[in-house]
C-alpha cells in the first residue's frame, strides 16, 4: 500500500507537468513549420496563417512555448548561481533578468521578420 | 487555547483497511504536529502508530504529508495551518503502518552511492579552502528525512529511479577535495537510473527542511557528465 505523489497533485505539478508536455507539442510545431516553409516557393512566414484553424493552433502553440521558457527561466537560479561581495545573488533578479533577456531578444526576432 | 480538528489517514496491515481518524486536539501558539500527535497517542488513541525522536528537525524520523505538503511534524505549528489539518504517511514508500513508512529502498539506494570517502593514498594533512568546504556544505546537511523522495513525482512514477537526496549525497562526496573516487563516482552518477532521470521538476528542493538543494547537485552531477564526454 502506498501514495504516489502524482503529476497532477496540485496547480504546481499541473504547471510543471504542461511543461514537460509542453516541448513535445513545441517540437511537432517546429517539424510542421519547417516541412511547411520548405513545400512553399514563397518563404514568407504569411503561409503559417493562412487560416482560422492555423491562427488558433499557433496561439496555442504560443502558450505552451511560454509556459516552457517561463517555467525554465523560474528554474534557472537552481543552476546558475551568482556570487556577489560574497553573497549570492537573489534568485528572483536571475529569473527576471534572464526573462528579459529573453523578452528582448524576442522583440529584436520579430522586428528582423517583419 | 483553541481546539483543532486533525484528520489522520491511516493503514491497517493486518485487515488492508484504509481509513481516516478524526481527533480534536487543544494547541497553542507553538503547538507542533508532532506534539498534538504525541498527546493524541499519549491521551486519545494507543493505535495510533508514527516515528518520531529529536524533536527538533535533527533526526529527520518524524516526516509526513500535512495539509499535502511533505514536512517535519516537529517543525510545523498548528497555527500556520489550515483546518481541518489533514496528515497523511509520506508518498511514494510503502506503508507499514499508520504512518510509518518503508524506507528500505532509501537505503538500498543510498548505499549503491557508497556515501564515505574512498581514498587510494593514505591521509596526511590537507586543506580544505572555504570555498570548496561550501560547496559540500549544502548536500552534507541532509538529514535523510526522505521529504524530497515524497515530493518528486518522477520517484512516484519510477522506483528505479536513485532519488534526490542518494543523488545529493553523491554529489557531496564528489566533490569533496579528500575523496580520491571521481571515476567511480561519476560512472555511478551516469548510471540510466541515475541522474538523467531526473526530468528537474525542483520539488526536491522546495520540500527539504534543512535548505540542501538536491535539484542543484543533480543538474551540476549532469554538467560534469556532460563536460567529461565531450573531452
Amino acid at each position: 500500500m502506498k501514495t504516489r505523489v502524482g503529476y497532477f497533485r496540485n496547480a504546481r505539478y499541473t504547471f510543471k507537468f504542461l511543461r514537460e508536455i509542453s516541448s513535445f507539442i513545441l517540437a511537432i510545431y517546429a517539424i510542421y513549420v519547417l516541412f511547411k516553409l520548405l513545400s512553399y516557393n514563397d518563404k514568407s512566414y504569411t503561409i503559417l496563417f493562412s487560416s482560422p484553424l492555423q491562427i488558433a493552433i499557433a496561439i496555442i502553440v504560443m502558450i505552451f512555448a511560454l509556459i516552457h521558457s517561463i517555467s525554465w527561466f523560474y528554474l534557472m537560479p537552481k543552476i546558475i548561481r551568482i556570487k556577489i561581495n560574497k553573497k549570492y545573488l537573489d534568485s528572483r533578479i536571475v529569473f527576471a533578468s534572464s526573462l528579459m533577456v529573453f523578452v528582448i531578444i524576442s522583440i529584436i526576432l520579430i522586428i528582423a521578420l517583419i | 487555547m483553541s481546539e483543532v480538528k486533525i484528520l489522520v489517514k491511516r493503514f491497517d496491515p493486518d485487515s488492508k483497511r484504509v481509513y481516516t481518524s478524526e481527533y480534536k486536539v487543544l494547541a497553542e501558539d507553538d503547538t507542533m504536529v508532532l506534539d498534538a500527535l504525541i498527546h493524541i497517542k499519549n491521551e486519545i488513541d494507543r493505535t495510533l502508530t508514527f516515528r518520531y525522536s529529536c524533536r527538533m528537525g535533527i533526526c529527520g524520523s518524524c516526516g509526513m504529508v500535512i495539509n499535502g505538503k511533505p514536512l517535519l511534524a516537529c517543525q510545523t505549528r498548528i497555527k500556520e495551518l489550515k483546518e481541518p489539518i489533514v496528515v497523511e504517511p509520506l508518498y511514494n514508500f510503502n506503508i507499514i503502518k499508520d504512518l510509518v513508512v518503508d524506507f528500505d529502498i532509501f537505503i538500498d539506494y543510498l548505499k549503491e552511492m557508497k556515501p564515505y570517502i574512498i581514498r587510494q593514498e593514505e591521509l596526511k594533512e590537507i586543506i580544505i579552502k572555504p570555498e570548496e568546504l561550501e560547496v559540500i556544505a549544502n548536500p552534507s546537511a541532509c538529514i535523510n528525512c526522505m521529504l524530497c523522495f515524497a515530493a518528486c513525482p518522477v520517484f512516484g512514477y519510477d522506483q528505479t529511479f536513485k532519488g534526490p537526496a542518494t543523488l545529493a549525497l553523491l554529489y557531496r562526496y564528489l566533490m569533496d577535495p579528500i575523496d580520491q573516487a571521481e571515476e567511480e563516482r561519476l560512472k555511478i552518477a551516469n548510471d540510466k537510473d541515475a541522474v538523467w532521470k531526473c526530468s528537474f521538476w525542483g520539488e526536491c528542493s522546495n520540500a527539504c527542511p534543512k535548505g540542501v538543494d538536491p535539484a542543484f547537485s543533480i543538474q551540476r552531477l549532469k554538467l560534469m557528465l556532460a563536460i567529461k564526454s565531450l573531452r
